[in-house]
């Protein structure tokens, strides 16, 4: 059965991909990003299953809302230029590491004659380097969807007869993509030696520059599915088959968007150069990762040979995943048919099934009691990923639905007394806190928080957030100020509305209306 | 005190008798049966020698010790948890966990269940089981009837020991067999974040938290087997205790099932 998901609030990234190349980049998006930035994703559900076609397909999932919130953090931290200089430094570096750690083992003999323990002792080597850039690199999505959104409100204000337009000239930038790159690379070889293409006829000369396009550019069909080393045979069919190239150049937009730009108010100078920054990070990032794909699965094929499975097999498993496989492949043998019928990896920053939150029975642990992050996916096979996501559709909303239907809010208790499972009280939705306000004793109940809020966390019996995980605003505050919270609940300030009498149960993380 | 003596329900205990039953019939673990004459024997050190050198000759390693008392296991009482047991024995807790075995014959709790039941007290004696521990990757218990349906058989699984299982801890997996096609009716999978390792508990690893415990030709062994043994001790039904170490199947426990109608 085919679910659809709430696509007005998720994010949903399809395309074909195999669990193992791209549950490589869920580790760096949680533990690597929380520990970095201080925040990270809260939510992401990636569920693969076969297309029409019998294609593997990857769906990713995370909700737009909670992308922009911790896109936001990334605009407060890049506009603060030193941490910006840090971050530039930083990311460069890592990109370089992990590049030269691909590369060696892409061209090193040694890879065929170790043995499979060794290969996953190298492919976790090279997977740490790897999180290591990807924690910076997954600043791409969230901080151009933010920064995109606050230039873009801007712009509506202020430009409204060509709005589109500015926008834009102020997203151009100098910089080329590789894929242009690439282009004109094969353009060039084209153009010297067109008599020879077309006859067939090569010569030497030509030879080696295709030989030396397909070394630097191997890389240039890989994808988060499979790789494919680029070899000269390819090389010379592109450019038979390569039409005429019409390369637009940015020199217009280029001087429109300095205009623009010197009578914009520095902040959002500022903003301007996010955007850029972000669309430069996702193309660069692209040309890295499938450099480093094409070592990944260099050492998958070594171990898959070595422990008799097959190569697509072995890219069912998820990273974390090999040194078990490895120990007892035979463990594995029922459950690759499983995945093979549908799979699902997901991870958040809070819990996702009620056995993960355990609840200290002594009032001293529970003084300092935090409800831990997860730090490791949550892995489903076959048949049971329908039951979890009915499961987690409760408190996640992955299916559509309307708002009104549904009956049960639930989410995660971050802080409360034991002595006091649980609370009544009346509801005071506050979206805008500057003119919102909360009389004392009444329950808080808001999107998520900010430090506009702090009046009115200050006052409340009790505060409910809709989204947010363990890093959160609401999860932090509460905590110091020892005020029960919960948060994730999704609805609250959808569903409950100002005067509604609630009763929350923190032990089971529900609320319930008692009186509208 | 004898080691291994004669086969009869009288000096192997129900227990006892049962493991013995079984051994022809399935993959038991080894062990071996102590009877005593007089429950102080146990604090003879000529006697602990003779039990330890037993031990030691046959090369039993890590044990559990377990009561096989004269009365239980019937057919119409368990005695079940009335009894201590023993996991994770080496040669240096063997003594202790032998008498501290015995010495839970004369709990009240005993005496209270007796009352209950009907049975004489006194007729009560205390044989001794002690049997090589099975390291099990799965473990769980299978009863060949379920309280609804004489068709079906309902396996219960998880994770390590199974006694994280009947002492409620974790929620197993739950696959429904039909008796007659062997057939796999129904899977519910129990989520398990923490399973019993000899005295501990551990975390599952988390790629396997909401993983099958048994293979589809496993669950279709272990029934086969059940059902086999079932036969052969002639018994309406039977609830049977089992683990897998490594792909081999032991049985640790059989008997009669006593919670049909």
């Amino acid at each position: 059965m085919k679910r659809e998901f709430n696509t007005s609030e998720w994010f949903i990234w399809e395309q074909n991909a195999s669990p193992m190349l791209l549950i490589m980049t869920l580790e760096p998006s949680f533990p690597y990003l929380r520990k970095y930035l201080g925040s990270c994703f809260f939510n992401s559900l990636i569920i693969f299953e076969p297309d029409e076609k019998g294609n593997y397909q990857g769906k990713w999932l995370f909700r737009h809302e909670e992308a922009r919130v911790l896109g936001q953090k990334m605009v407060d931290m890049l506009m603060c230029t030193p941490y910006r200089n840090t971050f530039d430094k930083q990311i460069e570096l890592a990109k370089k590491n992990l590049i030269r750690k691909a590369q060696e083992i892409e061209f090193s003999a040694e890879i065929e004659k170790v043995d499979v323990q060794t290969l996953v002792n190298i492919f976790e080597d090279l997977y740490k380097v790897y999180c290591e850039y990807y924690k910076y690199a997954w600043f791409t999505e969230s901080l151009q969807w933010q920064s995109t959104h606050i230039l873009d409100k801007y712009l509506k204000e202020n430009f409204k007869e060509n709005e589109s337009e500015v926008l834009k000239a102020l997203l151009t930038t100098e910089y080329q993509s590789f894929g242009i790159d690439i282009l004109e690379d094969l353009k060039s070889i084209k153009e010297g030696h067109l008599e020879e293409i077309s006859s067939g006829n090569h010569s030497k000369e030509l030879l080696a520059k295709c030989e030396e396009h397909s070394n630097k550019y191997y890389w240039k069909n890989n994808n988060y599915f499979s790789t494919k080393y680029i070899t000269l045979g390819d090389v010379l069919k592109e450019l038979e088959e390569l039409g005429e190239i019409k390369i637009e150049s940015g020199y217009d937009l280029l001087k429109q968007k300095a205009e623009i730009y010197s009578d914009l108010p520095a902040y959002y100078k500022g903003i301007v150069d996010l955007c850029n920054m972000a669309g430069i990070m996702g193309d660069t990032r692209k040309a890295t990762i499938m450099t480093a794909n094409s070592a990944f699965d260099k050492l998958l094929k070594a171990m898959a040979e070595k422990s008799d499975v097959s190569l697509e097999e072995i890219k069912m498993l998820i990273p974390q995943e090999l040194k078990y496989f490895i120990e007892s492949p035979e463990e594995y043998k029922e459950r690759f048919e499983l995945r093979k019928e549908r799979f699902m990896v997901a991870q958040s920053d809070f819990p996702l099934e009620d056995d993960l939150i355990e609840i200290p029975s002594n009032d001293e642990e529970l003084e300092s009691w935090t409800v831990s992050p997860m730090n490791e996916p949550f892995i489903v096979e076959g048949k049971e990923v329908e039951n979890v996501i009915s499961e987690l559709d409760v408190r996640l909303n992955l299916l559509k639905h309307s708002v009104g239907e549904r009956e049960t809010l639930k989410g995660v208790a971050t802080f409360y007394n034991k002595e006091q499972p649980t609370i009544s009280g009346v509801v005071r939705v506050i979206k805008d806190p500057k003119i919102e306000k909360l009389e004392e004793g009444e329950i808080l109940v808001a999107p998520s928080t900010t430090p506009d809020y702090l009046d009115a966390m200050n006052k409340c019996k009790t505060i409910i957030t809709d989204w947010g995980g363990q890093t959160s605003h609401a999860a932090i505050v509460s905590r110091e100020m020892r005020k029960p919270c919960i948060i994730g609940t999704n609805f609250a300030s959808r569903i409950l509305k100002n005067g509604d009498e609630i009763k929350i149960d923190f032990e089971k993380g529900t609320i319930e209306i008692v009186e509208k | 005190m004898e080691i291994n003596p004669t086969v009869t329900l009288e000096n192997l205990g129900g227990k006892g008798y049962h493991l013995n039953l079984l051994r022809d019939i399935c993959n038991v673990p080894e062990f071996f049966v102590i009877r005593f004459d007089d429950l102080q024997e146990i604090d003879d050190e000529i006697i602990q020698n003779q039990i330890l050198n037993y031990y030691n000759e046959n090369e039993y390693g890590l044990v559990s010790v377990r009561s096989s008392a004269t009365v239980e296991d019937g057919e119409e009482s368990s005695f079940a948890g009335m009894f201590d047991s023993i996991l994770n024995v080496r040669k240096e807790g063997l003594i202790p966990a032998i008498k501290e075995v015995v010495d839970s014959v004369k709990g009240q709790r005993v005496v209270d269940y007796c009352k209950l039941k009907e049975i004489d007290y006194d007729q009560v004696a205390m044989r001794v089981v002690v049997q090589k521990m099975v390291i099990p990757r799965v473990a769980g218990v299978c009863f060949t009837k379920t309280s609804n349906s004489n068709e079906k058989m309902v396996i219960e699984a998880c994770f390590g020991l199974g006694e994280a299982l009947v002492s409620g801890k974790v929620t197993p997996d739950n696959y429904m067999v039909d008796r007659n096609m062997l057939s796999i009716e129904n899977v519910s999978i129990g989520f398990q974040k923490i399973m019993l390792k000899q005295n501990e508990y551990e975390d599952v690893p988390f790629h396997k938290r909401n993983a099958k415990k048994l293979s589809d030709t496993e669950i279709e062994e272990l029934a086969k087997v059940s059902l086999h043994i079932e036969e052969n001790l002639s018994y309406d039904a039977v609830d049977i205790e089992w683990a897998y170490e490594g792909s081999k199947l032991y049985i640790l426990q059989a008997r009669a099932f006593t919670g049909i109608n």
